[in-house]
Formats: C-alpha cells, structure tokens, sequence
C-alpha cells in the first residue's frame, strides 16, 4: 500500500482521506517510512517531528469517526521550508546562528493549513537565510535533487522542491524572493508558485528581502497548487500588506481549460541564454497548449536586465538591514557565499534605495502594458540549461561558477521587483535525465489563469505522473532527527 | 552620481565595526555597488520620488487581473 501511498497527489490523498476509504495514519505511516528511508539520500528534512505527526493523523481519523466535516487537507502530511515559525519550536532557518531559535508566535499560513485539517511532519531543509538558488549548505548539509542526487536540488527552498520532488510529502510551502520557490520547483519536477506580492501572509516567516519576499506551494500537479495557494491566500491583519480582495476558487476555475487565453512567447532576454534542448522543449510545451486551446501571440519584453538590478539593489539593502548586527558580531557564523550577497548593502547609499523602489510603480505598468497587451500570460523557460551538479555549482568549482549560478534565476529574479506572480510546470527531461519546466508570468493576481493554463498543460501531458527511481534505505532516523 | 571607491567602502566598513574587507573584496564591494547605483539612475531618470509603497501598492491594484 506505501507504493500506492506516495504516487498519489495532495488532492487525491485529501480526497480518500475524507471518504475514508484510506486512514490518516495509513497515509502518515507511509509518508513516515520513506521520509526516514529517503533522508540519507536526500537531506531533505531538518528536523521531523513524526511522533507528533503520527499522534495528530489518529486524531484526524477519530474526528472523521465522529462525524466532523473535514477541511480541504483533512490528515494530508505536509512538510515546510524551516523559516515558517510555531511557537515554542525551533526554527533554524537553515542557519548556524539560529539553530536553537525559538519564535513565541505562529505563522498564519501554517495556521492556516492547520485549521485546513493538514498535518505537519517537519522543518525542510533551505539555502542559509533562504539565500541561494542551488541547495548548498553547509550547516546542515546539501540537499540533493530525486532525480539525481549528484545534481543540485535549487534553492533555497531546497528541501521543499527534493521532499515534494521525491514523494516524500504531498505538498510544502516555500519563500521565493528572487526565484527560491520557482528554482526548486524546476529543478525537482513539480509544480511551484510564486503569489503576487500580497496574495499569501508573511507573518511569522523570518524576512529577507520584505518588499520582495512571498509565500507559495511545491506541489506535484497544478490541481494540488490550486487547493494549497486556496487554504493560504487571503488577507491577514498581521500582515498590513496583504490584499482585501476575495481570494478566487482556484480549483473551480481549472474546469475552464486553457480555450481562449491567450500565450505571450517572448521575442527577447528570455531565450538569451537557453541551450537548444531546452528551447526545443518550450516549442514543445507551446503546441501542446496551442492543442489545448490557448493563442500563441510573440511579445517584446522591457529590459529585463534593468529590472534585475534594481531588485538586487532592493535585496542587498533590506537583507543588510536585517543582518546588519550579524554581520558585526557574528561573521564567521554564515558561509561566506551567503555573507557575500549582503555585504554590498551595506555600502548602498539610502537614496538609491528608496528610488529602486520608487521606480517599481511606474516600471510594473510599463511591463504589463508591453507584454500583457495582447495576451494573458507570458511563457518563459524556467531555468535555461540543464541543471547542473552540485560540483560544478559549489564554491569550489572555480571559474564559470558565479556565473552558472547566477544564470539560474535569469528568468526569475525580476518577478519579484514587479510583484507579479509566476507558476512553474514541468515539461520534460533533459539528456542528463533532470527536468525541464516553464514559467507562466501573468498580471497581478491572474493566479486563476496560470492555474487553468497549467493544469490544461497536465491534461495532456504526464510528466508531471513520472516518480524518481529512489532506493529509500532501510533503517529508520530517530524522531526530530532525521 | 560618483562612483563609489573602494577606499569609501574600507571607510566605512571600519565605521560600522564590520570585518574589515581585504583590498580586492574591498574593490569588487565598490564595483558591485557602483554597477548597481548606474542601473538605479538610469531607472529613476525623470522619476520624481513620491511615497512608494501607496505608489506601487496602486499600480498592483490597477494592473492587476479583473
């Protein structure tokens, strides 16, 4: 039955769980066994918490026993990027500094997924600080992709894209400030979500970048993102940033299908530096919508490169602000990959900040009305060249490093800037036998529309139905020490 | 805007109490900063600063999907 079990997707698994024709505990001795037998191969987990998440699945059984209406993820294991706080409980954020930190109150979105029925089975391994698009960490050490563990998971929510990646979990929440949902989403072969900015609470995660940051689901289908980003999105009093807006019935709106909309295929920037491989997927990915109903409509994009500056001139000045008194006392205590992305912060004069952010306004209505003109959504590779080795992206790999990596978030960095949303679907495999994916980008809050495109894109496709061929290893971790 | 030297970030860093950056960390920091400033002022040419966040909260509500 554990075969079974960890094939199966958020909303399945939600499903049977509430029909009862399969028990919590079933799904959560399952998801237990291969999250231990899968931790030597992955690292995934920071710290699982499986006795708590054993003793909750029984409760949600006895309380379907009693007649209780189940929420939409009534007994579905879930497990988290380890920024998102729980009273009383450590939250490392991937770092030595705060490796015994313990926040005194929740964050709404696992409250919310809590009040949902949802189960939590541990702390997910994340880049230091959340700061990192490979999966390196030398604190807690690499977290490695299911498809091959040689290869870099992406980052930083690491151990969000391999636990959801590798069927360990059904489904985990990241941050994405430049890409750290989108990245490990691609780089895994599942489904992730970067909100528009004010979709999702922030309340209760340690912030990085704060008018960049955002909260979005990995999840192995776009179905799954739909229910997640639902149960998550909303206004929050705690969070003053967050819209008023009526949160959409996301999983409704997929019945519409991809009939009508139109596809913005970008001219320029994007396909800069694809490798053919990865072009010939797009093309591919592109007529299967175009079978799917949707327009193909080529647009030109704003400068790109313009916008990716300004965000990391955004970056450098709020994460500097953050670890500023870290940075002093305690500099030994990060990697140096990491203290090196907000040192120039702290040579950033105030004036060129403020007018980064001054600029966003008017350059958010200058890319929507350029690209979504005459269409709906734009199309974009995800990652432009196969995925590489955790070697060829450590600090160690010498020259060319700096670049790979920061090629990573070519087509991602800049979402963040304007605020707009974008959702990755995976659409194949490269020659190296890691996946490929596309990025839908759309206005703000046209997260129905992603949803519908990518889940008519899954409708006729299956790659997002193949499993890695991971041998979980026999013995089991202790609790709350995988 | 003037460039930003690496003899100013040298300054500066032994004004906040910071590890002191090595010559040439202390020159890349400068030249980082300095490409990031060039983007900012070409951005922000003929951009009059106004207050940002009901500014850009604005635009999200009027681009956004109806």
């Amino acid at each position: 039955m554990a075969a079974a079990i960890h094939a199966m997707g958020l909303v399945e698994v939600a499903e049977a769980i509430a029909a009862r024709t399969l028990s919590a505990v079933k799904v959560m001795e399952a998801t237990v066994a291969r999250a231990r037998g899968l931790q030597p191969v992955l690292n995934c987990f920071i710290s699982l918490q499986a006795d708590a998440a054993l003793e909750s699945a029984a409760a949600a059984d006895a309380a379907l026993s009693r007649g209780v209406e189940p929420g939409p993820l009534h007994g579905v294991p879930l497990a988290h990027k380890d920024m998102f706080y729980r009273a009383g409980r450590v939250t490392t954020c991937g770092s030595r500094i705060r490796r015994d930190f313990i926040p005194d109150h929740d964050s709404t979105a696992l409250a919310r997924l809590h009040e949902a029925g949802a189960i939590y089975l541990g702390g997910l391994n994340m880049a230091e600080f959340a700061t990192g698009p490979t999966g390196h960490n030398e604190h807690w050490g690499d977290c490695r992709n299911p498809w091959d563990p040689d290869h870099i998971s992406g980052g930083s929510s690491s151990g969000s894209g391999a636990a959801v990646g590798g069927r360990v979990v059904f489904g985990a929440l990241g941050s994405d400030t430049g890409g750290s949902v989108r990245l490990p989403s691609a780089c895994c072969g599942v489904v992730g979500l970067k909100p528009t900015a004010g979709l999702v609470s922030r309340y209760g995660i340690m912030s990085l970048s704060c008018t960049m940051d955002t909260v979005g689901p990995l999840c192995r289908t776009v179905r799954d993102a739909a229910r997640l980003t639902g149960v998550v999105a909303g206004h929050d009093p705690r969070d003053p940033t967050t819209d008023r807006r009526p949160v959409p019935d996301y999983e409704a709106a997929l019945a519409r299908g991809a009939e009508g909309l139109r596809v913005g295929v970008p001219t320029g920037y994007f396909y800069d530096a694809a490798t053919a491989e990865v072009r010939a997927s797009m093309e591919h990915s592109l007529t299967v919508l175009e079978a799917a109903g949707a327009e193909m409509v080529e647009v030109s994009v704003p400068d790109m490169k313009r916008l990716t500056h300004l965000a990391n001139v955004i970056f450098v000045c709020e994460a500097a602000a953050v670890h500023e008194s870290w940075l002093i006392d305690r500099p030994g205590d990060y990697q140096a990959q990491v203290r090196s992305r907000y040192e120039p912060g702290l040579y950033m004069p105030a004036t060129k900040y403020l007018q980064a952010l001054d600029a966003r306004a008017g350059l958010l209505r200058e890319f929507v009305e350029t690209v979504f003109a005459n269409a709906d959504v734009l199309h974009t590779p995800a990652i432009p060249f196969p995925i590489p080795t955790r070697a060829e992206t450590d600090v160690a790999a010498g020259e060319g490093m700096a670049d790979m990596v920061a090629g990573l978030s070519w087509c991602t960095r800049a979402t963040n800037y304007l605020g707009i949303p974008g959702l990755i679907v995976p659409c194949g495999f490269t020659e190296n036998g890691l996946p490929i994916a596309f990025q839908l980008m759309g206005r703000p809050f046209s997260e129905a529309t992603l949803f519908r495109l990518g889940h008519a894109y899954q409708g006729k496709t299956d790659w997002h139905s193949r499993i890695p061929a991971l041998e979980p290893a026999p013995e089991a971790a202790a609790d709350g020490a995988p | 805007m003037p460039r930003i030297a690496k003899e100013l970030v040298e300054a500066q860093a032994a004004a906040m109490g910071v590890e002191p950056p090595s010559g040439k960390r202390a020159a890349a920091l400068a030249e980082t900063v300095g490409t990031l400033i060039q983007a900012v002022d070409e951005a922000a040419a003929g951009v009059t600063l106004e207050w940002e966040p009901a500014r850009f909260l604005t635009a999200v509500d009027e681009t956004a999907a109806r």
